[in-house]
């Protein structure tokens, strides 16, 4: 089984060849490029489930190899020695899973497109599937890379990819500028993230992720010395740069307070929207925290920011969720409510949870998209949820896909999101009893599970309950097998993906049944979670409130009661024949909510307000103080050499007499320093 | 006859101080070259002289070349006072003074 | 006009003291040098003049061996180069003093241009006729 590793870099170049054909192919091709995608992702997707056999059946558990040597020097870093960047390959249980989750839901996406692109007419489809390659590709690179450079030069690629995408139909006013917005904000985020990995270097030496030379390994060292770099405790400067590398986290992951962006960037096909937000560049920031977790399990204050910023980016979007109108900017806001519930697992040290809830998110977020696209579909392009309703009947497949979706993205059991939910909870709630910080995000988690029920249902009832509500949600469009087989494929895996780690059952019952966290703890030494546990044993203190078992049962049934209540309250308002709008019972509160809490303005004022007088100032300074010294310079040179060429005579005999002169000054000057005139 | 070798030195001095003493007080561009001249001898002298005194002929040698490259000079020079005179209608060395800055 | 060597005095001869001065510090510095009192000299019983020119002619073989004689370098190359370079210059010499009559330089070696054009004058070294019609092109006319 180890020889099939020697497959892993096929697996994101797959979709880079797929990506190169519809470039340049892509007009003469007969599904205009979409036939490479479906098959490179297909094969991307066969070789990540033969990494996932290899992983098992392989006597180490991961695979790490350095494809290419790009620059090595001598420069010594604070800790370490000379510094090598390169290029390579790590595979690891962690890098597996998310390997398949990526390739099966590129896959899926691809063979979607299908429907939604190729039969709806659309222009520039070789653009599309290019787009898509590349997309995949990048991701791809960016799971399996083995250290923190060739992440970031991935993670700017998928930035580029998006940034591509959103913009497909470039020639509306907003798709352009939501694209503008996305690459913009998350740059911002990048731009700490670039400097957090010239720190990283230049302090410990390495940018691999595992392994004795890993900087995790390094940094683990340099706290344990107790010594200082860069004039910091150890560990204070392993925070600061590990909070650098968050804010391309924050950026990319969509968290408060650079989330703004992501309900912008719907304006892409709905497709990107599914791959952007399930499975590739939403999904880059919480893979990356997961990929050095060691290194934030050093440094309890970025643990504790990771789960505040998680928690609370959890509930401020999932109120906002609450009052759109547009299907997609429903799933946009629960994208990032989702995604902070992942940054709050991870931050409160559940590592498992995290990465359990990223890959069961990757699913239903997946289906919910591409089921609001076959609802867009059904509704020949319209998105307004108040133009909808009805659709039960008529689209059956797409219904039920859509409600198993719905059902594990709020969160009710069995469905695979409460389970991986409900670890999160469980595991902030035991370091909460404990920590307060903690408490509060997880009390924000916990209330935005509520919120999560409602905006929900909210949205199936208005979807697919009461009456048709427009000409077109009377006759909708069919849909055919491209649309219906992903939905179906992903509906099963939304209903059952839970079972990849029953943590609380196991908890109650004692059995061996948590495989997810058996799964994750091989790999590589030193980065896997058993390591983690260790390491995190020192940072966070856990209790119970009472035993174990009614801890558990305490954190599932609050979240479960939540849910249920969101859900019903939402079935109370909105699942009636002819429902209504609700949102002026919220009075002034709407106007708030419904603005995004003026996010987007105070954003526009600072680049406006603060950024532009400022850059206006420093363009002032540059062109007075010092262009004027500059050019003051120049004038002076200039002005003496005026005067001093009026020396040049063009007469020889004075040429003749200063050379003398000169000769005579000098011969006295050695004369007398060597004592020629005794 | 053996005459201490300061003298020597202290005559291609003189020479080369009143052919310097020429050029400093000259007009005429063939009293340049009569004075660069002069220079150029006082140069053979000491060549001359400390072949001598060191008993090695490289000295002798090096002054028939500079003999040589003195003629060389001499028609170079004379060359450059005929464009001279023809351009200026004069010999004298401070009425060109086109080529400065 | 410079016509004939005029000897200038006055204020003319100020630079000169440049000179005097060089003189002066430089004799200074050679009284001050303590040089050995005996010259080596050539032995005795040798023509200088037929070293010289074994010397120059890379005739080592008969190179006397006597004293330092033996340790004059061979010039063969240097003397082949020096000859180049007069030639040169002599042509060189002979370039500059052509005289140009619109842009056509007259024959070096001839008194008379070839041609009919307004330069169908003696090609006088002194500048040629002042009826400003064979006067030379280009340089500054003052």
């Amino acid at each position: 089984m180890e020889g099939l590793f020697d497959y892993a870099p096929a697996i994101a170049l797959f979709p880079l060849a797929a990506f190169v054909i519809a470039l340049a192919f892509g007009p003469k091709l007969p599904k205009k490029g979409a036939i490479p995608g479906i098959v490179a992702t297909a094969g991307s997707l066969a070789l990540s489930l033969a990494m996932v056999a290899a992983v098992v059946g392989g006597e180490e558990g991961y695979y790490h190899t350095t494809l290419f040597t790009w620059a090595a020097g001598d420069a010594a870093g604070e800790v370490g020695e000379g510094i090598e960047f390169t290029f390579g390959i790590l595979i690891d249980p962690l890098a597996a899973l998310m390997l398949v989750i990526v390739s099966l839901i590129a896959f899926l996406v691809h063979v979607f497109s299908l429907e939604y692109m190729n039969a709806e007419g659309e222009t520039g489809l070789p653009r599309y599937y290019a787009g898509l390659g590349l997309f995949t590709f990048s991701m791809l690179a960016f799971v399996y890379a083995d250290n923190l450079l060739m992440a970031f030069m991935f993670f700017e690629l998928v930035g580029l990819c998006s940034f591509l995408l959103i913009g497909f139909w470039f020639r509306t006013r907003s798709a352009p500028s939501a694209a503008k917005k996305a690459f913009l904000v998350t740059r911002f985020g990048d731009y700490f993230f670039l400097i957090g990995v010239v720190a990283i270097a230049a302090t410990f030496g390495t940018l691999q992720f595992a392994g004795d030379d890993s900087f995790v390994a390094a940094a683990e060292a340099a706290i344990d010395d107790g010594g200082q770099l860069f004039g910091f405790d150890a560990e204070t400067w392993v925070t600061i740069t590990g909070l650098l590398v968050l804010g391309g986290v924050i950026g990319k992951s969509a968290q408060f307070p650079l989330h703004t962006w992501l309900p912008d960037a719907m304006e892409g096909p709905t497709t990107v929207s599914a791959l952007i937000h399930a499975a590739t560049m939403v999904a880059a920031g919480v893979y990356l925290i997961a990929r050095m977790f060691g290194y934030y399990a050093l440094s309890p204050t970025a643990l504790a920011i990771i789960a505040f910023v998680g928690g609370f980016t959890a509930l401020f979007a999932a109120t906002m969720g609450v009052v759109k109108d547009d299907i997609k900017q429903v799933l946009a806001y629960s994208t990032i409510s989702q995604y902070g519930y992942m940054m709050l697992g991870l931050g409160v040290g559940g590592y498992v949870a995290g990465v359990f809830h990223l890959m069961n998110h990757a699913f239903f977020k997946a289906l919910l998209f591409l089921g609001a696209g076959a609802v867009i579909i059904l509704m020949h392009h319209e998105q307004d949820m108040w133009k909808m309703g009805g659709l039960k009947n008529k689209a059956p497949v797409t219904y039920y896909t859509f409600l198993a979706g719905a059902l594990a993205l709020a969160g009710i059991i069995p469905f695979s999101g409460f389970w991986s939910k409900d670890e999160i909870l469980y595991d902030a709630l035991i370091v909460g009893t404990e920590e307060p910080l903690i408490m509060a995000a997880y009390a924000m988690g916990l209330l935005a599970v509520f919120f999560t029920g409602f905006y929900t249902f909210r949205m199936v009832f208005l979807t697919f309950h009461g009456k048709p509500r427009s000409d077109v949600a009377e006759d909708p469009h069919p849909v055919g097998w491209a649309v219906k087989f992903p939905l179906i494929a992903l509906g099963v895996l939304a209903v059952i993906a839970g079972v990849a780690n029953l943590a609380p059952v196991a908890k109650l019952t004692g059995l061996e049944i948590e495989f997810l966290n058996e799964w994750l703890s091989g790999g590589a030494e030193g980065a896997n979670y058993a390591a983690y546990t260790d390491a995190l044993a020192a940072v966070y203190d856990t209790g119970f409130i009472g035993t174990e078992s009614t801890t558990v049962l305490i954190a599932a049934g609050l979240s479960l009661l939540l849910a249920f209540s969101g859900a019903g309250l939402a079935w109370k308002l909105y699942n009636v024949p002819e429902p209504v709008a609700h949102k002026e019972r919220l009075g002034s509160v709407r106007e708030t909510i419904e603005s995004n809490y003026y996010q987007d303005e105070y954003q526009v004022w600072l680049a406006e307000g603060l950024t532009l007088p400022l850059a206006r100032a420093a363009d002032r300074f540059d062109q007075t103080v010092i262009d004027g010294t500059v050019n003051g310079v120049s004038s002076v040179s200039l002005f003496g050499s005026d005067r001093i060429k009026r020396i040049q005579t063009g007469i020889v005999t004075n040429y003749a007499a200063l050379i003398v002169t000169g000769f005579i000054a000098l011969v006295i000057v050695l004369g007398v320093l060597g004592g020629w005139f005794l | 006859m053996n005459v201490p070798i300061e003298y020597f030195v202290l005559l291609s001095m003189a020479l080369f101080s009143i052919g310097l003493f020429g050029i400093l007080t000259r007009r005429n561009a063939l009293m340049f070259l009569m004075s660069v001249e002069i220079m150029v001898n006082a140069a053979n002298i000491n060549l001359i002289a400390f072949a001598l005194y060191h008993g090695n002929l490289t000295g002798q040698v090096f002054a028939l070349f500079v003999m040589a490259l003195a003629a060389a000079e001499v028609a170079i020079g004379l060359g450059i006072i005929l464009v001279l005179y023809r351009n200026f209608r004069d010999v004298d060395v401070t009425v060109p003074t086109t080529m400065r800055w | 006009m410079t016509n004939g060597p005029q000897l200038r005095l006055g204020e003319s001869l100020l630079p000169g003291i440049l000179a005097v001065a060089l003189f002066g510090v430089m004799a200074m510095i050679v009284l001050n040098t303590g040089f050995a009192d005996e010259m080596v000299g050539f032995p005795e019983g040798i023509s200088v003049t037929s070293e010289i020119g074994y010397a120059l002619f890379d005739f080592t073989a008969l190179q006397s061996t006597e004293g330092s004689i033996g340790n004059t370098e061979p010039f063969l190359i240097s003397f082949l180069l020096i000859a180049v370079v007069l030639d040169a210059a002599l042509d060189a010499a002979l370039v500059l003093a052509k005289r140009e009559t619109e842009g056509e330089p007259i024959a070096a070696l001839s008194s008379v241009s070839t041609g009919d054009s307004a330069g169908a004058q003696p090609a006088a070294t002194d500048g040629g006729a002042e009826n400003g019609t064979s006067r030379s092109s280009g340089g500054e006319q003052r």
